[in-house]
């Protein structure tokens, strides 16, 4: 009876302590439960009632039913063309960043001399601010004066028209999205350094040369990371905006608002545009859901691919 | 602890003392937010501290916003400005969605007298009947032209808007594909279209509320300007567009790099500052035919109180200060903007401006406003979407009208 009574009274103290510790927890959680609450949760289930709603900041929502996503569809004329850029933007800016800092990456991890100084000066692009990087390319691309032009001048090639021409807007944005891959980089620098030198050892005995190398163990020991930089990457091209926003406004009247033909209307500022610059929120959250559904379907669709095509150390 | 938590608690009631006594003698404070940025801010900055030396009700806090959609964003969370300023285009879309504080109780309270201002620049002011907004300039194009090149050409100005391409085309200078000096005025892009369609005695709109770009003004507008990009091609004329940039020291009107201007009268601001020698005039734009008279399509920077402003009363007093002739000449004198208080007109500082007296003129010659209806920027959009398919060649100008008055019944 008394061991019952020691054993029941030690549970108890047990149960007190370990309630006491998960209050504690719990209590030290709290600003961050409140904050995704307050300002994720919410927000976002509102924004999806809204997005059924003619919303006016003033005066609240009026239900409206599947009238904004049935017009995004059926009547809105610039729908199509930012679902269009975007995927342009998102796809292939991405494939060109993937690639150009894979390559530098494998350069840069080479026995090299001054390799922490070439690292640092690939990396430093992207750590600027988009803002100034985005005017400091405004210039470099400009037609008359521009660098880049006198650059292609010089090779005997004749001058571009990057930021005037509907067909060449975007790849300058996508060469401007290449200069500043240096996060990439580094993250494929980091993941090079853990490829096992065993393996390229055990190659080399078997007589592979440097493209099979690369093919065979590089290749698939950064598929991870090229996985994880896939998916980031369309996630962020899908919202892709500040750079296209900075040079189709920067220049002020002489510019057309989304770039010439609207070749730089991409989904996030047509999104912008419809809620800040036409009040029509409710049309931008309809936007907003939709462009959520299909990151959600893209990257389920990596995710399920990658079985196929992505290699863990540990299997 | 318990010492912490008395010096907390003092620190507290020192601090709702302080408040209170603060609150005593304090002045009423407005917060005024504006768009305007770098000397035309430091230039509104003086006329707050003119208007808070004037009086002792009132403290204006100024606040540079040169985004928008910031000062829109803090609507939606009701900790906006007091008072704050945008464009006449946009006062029907705000009103509709319940933005404006309607100020014709305060108009009447404080008998202020709109006739100061020019008619037309009330009524963009004005919705349902509502004076919702107060204008502080009158902004209009006017057709530049650079006079030397003129004279070195041996040409005159064009009055009309055939005369316009066919002098445009003998002032353009080409070097093989390359275009050295823009003879057409399409520097700035946006400016040519509404300037152009409003002298040649069209309009965007027949009834005031809807839509309508299928009349003759607009047309022949769009004729000249797409016969000009035929001329030399798309790609010509873009890539010398690109490569200078609007109302800087690369400006191909500032450089002398072009021939024919329209732009507003701010133009001559920019010129002091870059090309002080540069020997150019200002003309009205050219129209159908050498007896119209030129309508000057005119739009505004207005100030208005939003619905959640704290202190309505004081943003009023400090509006009225404003863009009357004390508070608004300092300002629209150093940036170059044509008054809208009839008030400065005579001054003679104004007039001394150069090409002032030829904006006077092209107000007092006649004057129309761009639509106000509320969906007028989508309308704006299309228009400019349209007619650049136009000139890049994909559409007729026909086409273009179609397109324009097609897509305009299924705009949101």
């Amino acid at each position: 009876m008394a061991i019952a009574d020691i054993t029941t009274r030690k549970s108890k103290k047990q149960l007190a302590y370990k309630l006491q510790r998960n209050l504690w927890g719990l209590a030290f959680s709290v600003p961050w439960i409140v904050g995704f609450l307050w300002l994720t949760l919410i927000p976002t289930i509102q924004s999806a009632y809204y997005s059924f709603t003619d919303y006016s900041i003033t005066k609240g929502g009026k239900w409206v039913g599947w009238k904004n996503y049935i017009y995004l569809f059926t009547k809105d004329r610039l729908f199509s063309k930012a679902v269009t850029n975007t995927l342009y933007i998102t796809f292939i800016g991405l494939a060109a960043t993937l690639v150009t800092a894979l390559i530098i990456a494998l350069l840069l991890n080479t026995k090299i001399r001054f390799r922490p100084i070439f690292r640092t000066i690939f990396y430093i692009p992207s750590i600027l601010p988009t803002v100034a990087s985005s005017l400091v390319w405004m210039w470099l691309l400009n037609s008359k004066y521009g660098l880049i032009n006198s650059m292609l001048n010089a090779l005997g090639i004749g001058s571009v028209n990057w930021l005037g021409d509907a067909n060449w807007t975007k790849p300058a944005l996508i060469m401007m999205g290449t200069w500043g891959c240096g996060n990439v980089m580094i993250i494929f620098l980091a993941a090079l350094g853990d490829v096992p030198i065993s393996l390229y050892e055990a190659a080399e005995i078997d007589g592979a040369g440097s493209m099979s190398k690369f093919r065979h163990i590089t290749l698939p020991s950064l598929s991870p990371t090229i996985l994880f930089q896939l998916i980031t990457g369309i996630i962020s091209g899908f919202q892709y905006f500040t750079q296209a926003y900075i040079i189709s406004n920067a220049g002020g009247a002489e510019q057309r608002t989304f770039g010439p033909e609207n070749s730089m209307l991409f989904y996030a500022g047509y999104m912008y545009n419809r809620g800040f610059g036409q009040f029509q929120m409710g049309l931008a959250c309809a936007m907003a859901w939709l462009l959520f559904l299909l990151a959600a379907i893209v990257t389920a669709v990596i995710l399920k691919s990658s079985r196929h095509w992505v290699y863990y150390g540990g299997e | 602890m318990k010492k912490v938590s008395l010096v907390l608690a003092l620190v507290m009631l020192f601090s709702v003392l302080g408040g209170a006594a603060l609150a005593e003698g304090e002045r009423e404070k407005v917060e005024f937010w504006y768009l305007w940025s770098g000397i035309e801010a430091e230039m509104l900055e003086d006329t707050i501290a003119s208007y808070n030396a004037s009086q002792d009700k009132y403290e204006v806090i100024g606040l540079s916003v040169p985004d928008e959609s910031k000062i829109k964003v803090s609507y939606g969370s009701g900790d906006g400005p007091d008072i704050t300023d945008s464009f006449s285009s946009a006062v029907s879309t705000y009103y509709d969605q319940g933005i404006l504080m309607n100020l014709n109780e305060y108009i009447e309270a404080a008998n202020y007298d709109l006739s100061v201002f020019p008619d037309a620049m009330i009524d963009c002011c004005t919705v349902d009947g509502n004076v919702v907004a107060l204008p502080i300039n009158v902004m209009n194009y006017m057709m530049y032209y650079n006079v030397d090149m003129f004279k070195d050409a041996g040409l005159e100005p064009p009055t009309t808007i055939d005369e316009l391409l066919d002098i445009a085309e003998k002032m353009t200078v080409m070097n093989g594909d390359t275009m050295e000096v823009l003879g057409f005025p399409v520097y700035p892009y946006a400016y040519y279209l509404d300037a152009a369609v409003y002298a040649c005695g069209g309009s965007y709109t027949q009834d005031g509320e809807t839509l309508n770009v299928d009349n003759e003004g607009f047309r022949k507008a769009v004729e000249i300007l797409k016969a000009y990009y035929d001329k030399y091609g798309y790609d010509t004329i873009s890539a010398f567009q690109t490569a200078g940039s609007w109302l800087d020291a690369t400006d191909p009107f500032i450089n002398g790099k072009q021939a024919l201007r329209y732009d507003g009268s701010w133009l001559v601001d920019f010129i002091n500052n870059y090309a002080p020698d540069l020997n150019y005039e200002a003309l009205p734009i050219p129209t159908m035919t050498a007896d119209d008279a030129s309508v000057a399509v005119i739009s505004s920077s207005i100030f208005y109180i939003p619905y959640s402003a704290k202190c309505p009363d004081g943003a009023f007093d400090f509006m009225a200060y404003l863009v009357g002739p004390e508070g608004a000449k300092g300002f629209l004198t150093a940036s170059c903007n044509v008054p809208a208080h009839a008030g400065l007109y005579a001054d003679p500082d104004m007039a001394a401006i150069k090409c002032f007296p030829e904006f006077f003129a092209a107000i007092e010659g006649g004057t129309a406003v761009l639509p106000t209806f509320p969906n007028w920027s989508q309308c704006s959009s299309l228009i400019s979407d349209a007619v650049e398919q136009v000139v890049v060649g994909n559409f007729t100008v026909d086409q273009c009208v179609e397109y324009i008055m097609t897509e305009y019944e299924n705009l949101y």
